[in-house]
């Protein structure tokens, strides 16, 4: 509580400090647009539910697209990583794959999506999807591989076959490794995209931050940020709040429910 | 003969959990347990090469040959390094031998069996369940229904001084507790040898005493055959009825010393001269060991 407060009042500061600068002249609104203009673009796209400002909709389109793309991205890493780490000719042949795609600039494989998925969602799903992939992969890989020895003999003792062991060992022993990634899966989920947006599309949040840099209005530039960085917090927390109640048994799960 | 019979009768239906109180039930005689024609466990010339046939080829296990007999508990002792986990490991089915037969109740070992249950140095717990589904583990990954087996897992926790803490979770147990929610595990699958690999090893010495003689209660009274590795010569005197001593890397027998103390061990016994009378045997077995090998004092 007491850190909220500190929290609110350094924002006073800072909002009323940026205000004074932007109105003291010297500097242009298209540059640095006062506090209070932000505000009421902010107010503006929030309060309008119809017609061609009806920028709810875009915040809608963003949203599903970073969800879509973080699951897709996730899912898919969880189930490739899972077959890497039980399955040694499996490894051979995905790891050089998934290194060379780590390597590529993923900002660089959106026009390409464009190209062959059109305008719609679906090429911000896949780039979206793309970036996730790769941390929630490594993770996956390596906390299935974090079991101790005696674990696994615990395992063996008991006649566990592998798909017991993986399921009742392995895949819980890789949840603290696959949470840590999913929290920046959902980042990165949130910049591809804005990203695909950028390269081409006609809705969305990112679509309208560009519109609005291209128009030079900076105000609502700003607010489509503030926007946009909400959402993305309100996603990552869901994350976070889903990996303290699943992971209850983590020395940092124990801490926070102590508090 | 009794526990024999337990034994033919588990082997003939699998599916049935015997109830450890019934068999707790059953008066414990001093002479009966060990009137066994048969031993539980057969160990012939069995030897352990690591990484046999390269460069870092390494004797483990040389030569042992044991057997234990039905009720028996025995005491693997020497020092670290010498292929006393390794055998018993071995006898769990963990490892295979390099050459030699393994055999419990007439049955050739070459993987894990379900006639053993094993018990590490860690509780080795998972954190993600409750004490009572940590002991349910050794049915469930056998795909039996939690229901079907509930009451015997708290009857087991009620065995091993649980009673209360089978919705607890591991890490809100001490050490010793623990160690005890082991124990039920390595029970729950009714297994006629216990395979105890340094199990109090890291607690302290009085805990540990006291987890001795629990351990040796519960053993006794569910006559079960087991054997104990450690590197403690009191802890292997006051544990077994025959300490094996074994000789440092590559391991073989040192010697055995029959310690006639009886079925009723209470942790007091560790203060008594009788005991360390045997102690001290070991300790010149273990130590005679040393001087074969030429290692310097």
């Amino acid at each position: 509580m007491k850190s909220a407060l500190t929290f609110l009042a350094s924002i006073l500061v800072l909002a009323g400090g940026w205000e004074w600068i932007a109105y003291s002249g010297g500097v242009n609104p298209i540059i640095l647009p006062p506090p209070s203009d932000i505000v009421e673009a902010l107010w503006f796209i929030l309060t309008n539910f119809s017609g061609r400002l009806a920028y709810w909709k875009d915040t809608w389109i963003t949203f599903y697209e970073i969800i879509l793309g973080f699951f897709l991205g996730s899912a898919t890493a969880i189930v490739i990583g899972s077959l890497v780490a039980e399955f040694q000719p499996i490894q051979r042949i995905v790891i050089p794959y998934t290194i060379a795609l780590n390597s590529t600039p993923k900002i660089a494989i959106a026009p390409l999506f464009v190209i062959w998925f059109g305008f719609g969602a679906m090429p911000k799903i896949l780039i979206a999807a793309v970036i996730c992939f790769f941390p929630v992969f490594v993770n996956t890989v390596t906390g299935l591989r974090s079991t101790e020895e005696e674990e696994l003999e615990l395992m063996a003792s008991i006649r566990a076959s592998r798909w017991q062991t993986f399921l009742r060992l392995k895949l819980p022993r890789s949840a603290p490794f696959v949470f840590a990634a999913l929290r920046t899966a959902m980042a990165f989920a949130a910049i591809g995209a804005v990203i695909g947006e950028f390269a081409g599309a006609s809705e969305g949040l990112g679509f309208q931050i560009e519109f609005a840099a291209a128009r030079l209005e900076t105000a609502r530039l700003f607010a489509f940020l503030v926007l946009l960085s909400i959402l993305a917090y309100a996603l990552y927390s869901v994350i976070a709040y889903a990996e303290r109640k699943i992971m209850f048994w983590t020395a940092v799960s124990r801490m926070q429910r102590l508090q | 003969m009794i526990s024999r019979m337990f034994g033919r009768k588990r082997s003939e239906n699998p599916g049935a959990a015997i109830s450890p109180a019934a068999q707790a039930r059953q008066p414990v005689g001093t002479d009966g347990r060990q009137s066994s024609i048969h031993p539980a466990v057969r160990v012939e010339a069995v030897t352990k090469i690591y990484n046999q046939g390269t460069f870092e080829e390494l004797l483990a296990v040389d030569d042992v040959s044991l057997s234990i007999a039905q009720g028996e508990v025995i005491a693997l002792l020497g020092p670290s390094g010498c292929g006393k986990s390794t055998l018993l490991k071995m006898i769990g089915g963990l490892y295979p031998a390099t050459s030699g037969v393994i055999s419990i109740d007439g049955v050739d070992i070459v993987e894990p069996s379900e006639l053993t249950g094993m018990m590490f140095q860690k509780p080795v717990l998972f954190p993600w369940l409750k004490v009572v589904d940590n002991v349910l583990l050794p049915v469930r990954v056998h795909g039996a229904k939690r229901d079907d087996h509930l009451d015997r897992a708290n009857e087991l926790i009620v065995l091993a001084g649980l009673e209360g803490f089978a919705d607890r979770y591991p890490w809100q147990l001490s050490g010793g507790m623990q160690q005890r929610v082991a124990i039920c595990r390595m029970l729950m699958g009714d297994p006629n040898v216990l395979l105890l690999d340094e199990p109090f090893g890291a607690l302290d010495e009085m805990t540990r005493e006291y987890m001795d003689a629990e351990l040796r209660r519960i053993i006794v009274q569910q006559r079960r055959s087991a054997i104990l590795v450690t590197h403690n010569p009191l802890e292997a005197a006051f544990m077994a009825d025959r300490v094996v001593v074994l000789t440092p890397r590559p391991g073989s027998i040192a010697g055995v010393v029959d310690v006639p103390l009886g079925n009723d061990r209470p942790d007091g016994l560790f203060a008594s001269d009788e005991l360390i009378r045997y102690v001290r045997e070991v300790r010149s077995l273990l130590e005679g060991g040393h001087g074969q090998k030429g290692r310097p004092r």
